[in-house]
């Protein structure tokens, strides 16, 4: 197989699987932060009681 | 874009209409959760800026979402069919190079001024009255302009996709997108620009990998544009093509290079992060996740380009594209993928209009220093944002040339780029001669824009390049006979709008 098919291969598959991994990404990290922020707030409630 | 385009959609008007009251719903159910998820929005900080405690990669998405707008969807798939392969990577690469060379420069007047709203109020305490108004009509035209397109561009793909009128379809569209604007302030705009920035990534990827594998693979793909390259595109799979730079390439980086800095909605976002470090996370990551979009809507031109779709004008490409691959679902996917880039973008832009006329406008023209009664700010904010919103929706509904408003839109921003470059840096810039600048390069760039539009012979770069060199050279100049005393910063961290 010549390399320009190869990376127009690359390309043309790469490029929806890069916009969905960045997005997945920050989705991910967005409900991680949110669920750290959640526990924390709890516990921040908890040692005030 | 042609308002005329006769695109034969496979979908009725009664699904037409339910596709038009999905995106309702989507408003009004997120409405609920902004609603149940914000403090009171009851200060100016908390409606136009969300309280400043947005997560980064929330701000990350919502200024991926407000980049994507009718020509990232759609002019970049037009440009690839247009040009080949090279103009696929012209456009996104232009936007994605405008934000990273514009992250020094936001993250240097963030720290000069943590508690600023809005770029014309830097330009204002830094520069003068002047120039802060020069910098705020010209900020309030590009976001009427902005929205105004986008509201066509909703009737456009309305009627092209789902076969419904291009009037009542862009007035209700509009009014849908400015009624849940004015009720939510910044924080509803980041929660919705979030979702439907999910939607449409999902949706254009969903779109390509589905095409390539209906078109038969990539290799397939590639021998049928070497077809081409043999007939009638010779230049069709060069990754770099002189012609389609200089039509195309050029234009769009031109363009792009100062939206980073010259645009409310990306300062909206700047100063609603928490700490600097999640600043400039969202500045990396935005260039990151907005650069595929772009290319994807490239790869479905190609794919058009390779199945030889004939629209009767070139933005017709990618909506007839997407409906010979996917029949009536690509119809209905393609129409919620563009309605919702559309609708983000004018929702951003509502909001930075009420952020101008509160804090531009009414707080230093009319409350002239006072101190500002917060909820009355806000109580304004909303007001004006409804109007202006009703005010472009009707004059909208009357059919207009979308190159004439895009080409206005373009005339606007260039020359307040590098001027804003000196306010933030060099100490002892002339403020009056910079002033003079921003005015010079504005008014001669409109009328040589009207040039180009008269079709007098003017290059369509002439405007950029004309722009940019007055504004880069006579600073210096004026500077260099008559300098200031040197700036103080540290003026600028005074605790406002906290």
């Amino acid at each position: 197989m010549r390399l320009p098919l190869i990376i127009f291969q690359i390309w043309m598959w790469g490029v929806p699987i890069w916009g969905l991994c960045a997005l997945a990404y920050l989705l991910f990290t967005v409900l991680r932060d949110a669920s750290k922020f959640k526990k924390e707030q709890a516990a921040d409630s908890a040692k005030k009681e | 874009m042609s308002l005329d385009s006769k695109i034969v959609t496979p979908v009725t008007s009664l699904e037409g209409w339910l596709v038009v009251a999905f995106v309702a719903i989507a408003f009004f159910v997120i409405a609920l959760f902004a609603y149940k998820t914000q403090k009171k929005a009851d200060s100016t900080a908390s409606y136009f800026a969300a309280g400043r405690g947005v997560p980064w990669q929330v701000a990350c998405l919502s200024l991926v979402a407000s980049w994507t707008w009718a020509t990232t969807t759609m002019a970049a798939g037009e440009g690839a069919y247009t040009h080949g392969f090279a103009a696929s990577w012209y456009y996104p690469i232009g936007g994605g190079i405008g934000i990273l060379i514009a992250i020094p420069i936001l993250n240097r007047v963030r720290k000069v001024m943590p508690y600023g709203l809005t770029f014309p109020e830097f330009i204002r305490r830094r520069i003068g009255p002047g120039a802060g108004l020069i910098n705020a009509v010209g900020s309030v035209v590009f976001q009427a302009f902005t929205i105004w397109l986008q509201i066509v561009g909703a009737g456009i793909v309305c009627r092209s996709l789902l076969g419904l009128p291009f009037r009542s379809s862009a007035i209700i569209i509009g009014v849908v997108t400015i009624a849940f604007s004015v009720a939510n302030g910044l924080w509803g705009v980041l929660l919705t620009d979030s979702f439907q920035i999910s939607v449409i990534v999902v949706g254009m990827s969903f779109i390509c990998l589905f095409g390539l594998q209906h078109i038969g693979g990539a290799e397939t793909f590639y021998n049928l544009l070497l077809a081409k390259e043999a007939t009638t595109m010779p230049l069709v799979l060069d990754p770099i093509n002189v012609p389609a730079a200089i039509a195309y390439g050029i234009p769009f980086t031109l363009g792009y290079i100062g939206y980073g800095v010259i645009e409310q909605n990306v300062w909206g976002r700047v100063w609603s992060v928490r700490t600097e470090k999640d600043f400039l996370k969202a500045c990396v990551g935005t260039s990151l996740a907005w650069i595929p979009i772009p290319l994807m809507s490239a790869i479905i031109g190609m794919l058009g380009l390779a199945m030889n779709v004939q629209g009767e004008v070139g933005t017709d490409v990618i909506p007839l594209t997407i409906m010979t691959l996917l029949g009536k679902g690509g119809a209905v996917v393609g129409a919620i993928v563009i309605l919702f880039a559309l609708t983000s973008t004018m929702s951003s832009c509502i909001c930075s209009i009420g952020t101008h006329v509160v804090v531009d406008l009414y707080e230093p023209y009319i409350l002239k220093g006072k101190k500002a009664d917060e909820k009355m700010n806000v109580k304004i904010g909303r007001w004006t944002m409804a109007i202006m919103g009703i005010v472009m929706v009707i004059s909208t509904a009357r059919e207009m040339s979308l190159m004439y408003i895009n080409m206005f839109i373009n005339c606007v921003l260039p020359p307040l780029f590098i001027p804003f470059i000196y306010a933030a840096f060099w100490k002892k810039v002339n403020k009056k001669g910079l002033t003079l600048t921003m005015f010079i390069a504005m008014v001669g760039n409109v009328i040589l824009s009207a040039m180009v539009l008269a079709g007098t012979g003017v290059g369509a770069n002439t405007p950029y390049i004309y722009s940019y060199v007055v504004s880069f050279i006579l600073p210096i100049i004026i500077t260099a006979v008559k300098p200031d005393d040197p700036f103080d910063y540290a003026l600028l961290g005074e605790k406002f709008h906290v």
